[in-house]
C-alpha cells in the first residue's frame, strides 16, 4: 500500500482563509492529496484525503465541533485522527489502529502550511501581521522562487523557504509575501499576502500582479 | 474476543493479497495467522473483536486490482 511522503520542509498549502472554521477542502501538494480542515477551535488540520474505512476523500467530509465525519458511512474521526464512532456498530469502541494519516499543519503569514508528521522543524514563523490576499492556478509550476520572482517583476526581501518569500513589487508601497505550491500535472497555486496595514488599493494592485502570473506560467507559452 | 478461520478463493496475486489482509488486520487490530496462500486461496486466523473481524471480511472483497476475490469462507475456530 503506497504511502504518501511529502518531501521535507513546509509547504504553503494555501491561503488561510481557504479553509474556515467548521470546513473541510482539498489541496494537492506535488501528487499527494491531502484534506485540509478545521473544528470550532479554528486549529487547522492536514490529513491524506482518504478514509481508512472505504478511500473517500475526507475532504467532502463533514465537520462537527473538533471532529470530520467521512461523508461515505459516516466514521467519524477525533482533532488527532483516531476513529471515534463507527455509525454501523455504535457500541463498538474503535481501536486505536483504525486512524487517519495525519500531517503537521500549521497557519503563518496569512497561509496554511503543511509538512509531513515526522518533519523536524517548525513552521516558518513569519513576522508582521499578514492577511491572505489572492491564490490563483497556474498550468506550469515555476522552476525556482527566483522565477516566480522574477515573473511578477518582483525583488526579493527576504527568503522565508524554497518556496515562500517577503517581496517588493512595483507600484506598491511596502513589502508582499509571496508562495507557490507544485502539485505536479495539477500544475501549481501562487499564493499571496499582504500586511494588515495595506490599503485596498494595494490589496487590489497586488490580485492584479497575481493574477498575471497566469498567463506567465501558461502550458501553451512553455515550448 | 473471538478466534475466525478466514479463507479467500479465486484469482490472487498471493504477494498482493497478503499485502492486503496484513493491512487490514493491523488497521482493524486483529491478531492474524497466515495458515497458507496460493495464487487460488489463502487461509488466515484472526483473533480480535467479532464486528471488526466482520469488517475485515467485508473489506477483502474490495481488495487491489491484482486481487479478484470470489469467495469468502468464515469459520468459527
Amino acid at each position: 500500500m503506497k504511502t504518501s511522503e511529502l518531501e521535507a520542509g513546509w509547504f504553503p498549502a494555501g491561503l488561510q482563509n481557504y479553509v474556515l472554521p467548521k470546513t473541510a477542502g482539498r489541496v494537492m501538494i506535488f501528487d499527494n492529496d491531502i484534506a485540509l480542515w478545521r473544528g470550532e477551535d479554528g486549529k487547522i488540520r492536514a490529513w491524506e484525503n482518504r478514509c481508512p474505512h472505504r478511500g473517500m476523500r475526507l475532504s467532502y467530509g463533514i465537520v462537527r465541533g473538533n471532529t470530520l465525519t467521512c461523508l461515505y458511512h459516516g466514521w467519524t474521526y477525533d482533532g488527532a485522527g483516531a476513529c471515534a464512532g463507527i455509525p454501523a456498530h455504535p457500541e463498538l469502541t474503535p481501536p486505536k489502529t483504525i486512524r487517519a494519516k495525519a500531517y503537521r499543519a500549521a497557519d503563518s503569514g496569512g497561509f496554511i502550511w503543511v509538512a509531513n508528521p515526522d518533519e523536524t522543524t517548525e513552521a516558518p514563523s513569519i513576522e508582521g501581521d499578514w492577511v491572505p490576499n489572492r491564490s490563483v492556478h497556474i498550468d506550469l509550476a515555476p522552476t525556482s522562487l527566483n522565477e516566480l520572482i522574477k515573473g511578477m517583476d518582483a525583488e526579493l526581501a527576504l527568503k522565508i523557504t524554497d518556496r515562500a518569500a517577503v517581496v517588493r513589487v512595483p507600484g506598491v508601497t511596502g513589502e508582499i509575501l509571496l508562495a507557490f505550491l507544485n502539485m505536479k500535472e495539477h500544475g501549481a497555486m501562487i499564493h499571496t499576502s499582504i500586511p494588515a496595514s495595506a490599503s485596498v488599493d494595494a490589496a487590489i494592485a497586488v490580485s492584479k500582479l497575481t493574477g498575471r502570473l497566469r498567463q506567465i506560467f501558461k502550458a501553451s507559452s512553455a515550448a | 474476543m473471538v478466534m475466525r478461520r478466514i479463507s479467500l478463493e479465486g484469482s490472487l496475486n498471493t504477494e498482493s493479497c497478503l499485502a492486503m489482509a496484513s493491512h487490514f488486520a493491523r488497521r482493524l487490530s486483529l491478531s492474524s495467522t497466515i495458515a497458507n496462500a496460493t495464487p487460488s486461496r489463502i487461509t488466515l486466523t484472526l483473533t480480535g473483536d467479532e464486528r471488526l473481524i466482520d469488517m475485515f471480511e467485508i473489506a477483502c472483497w474490495l481488495g487491489p486490482d491484482d486481487v479478484n476475490v470470489d469467495t469468502i469462507t468464515v469459520e468459527t475456530i
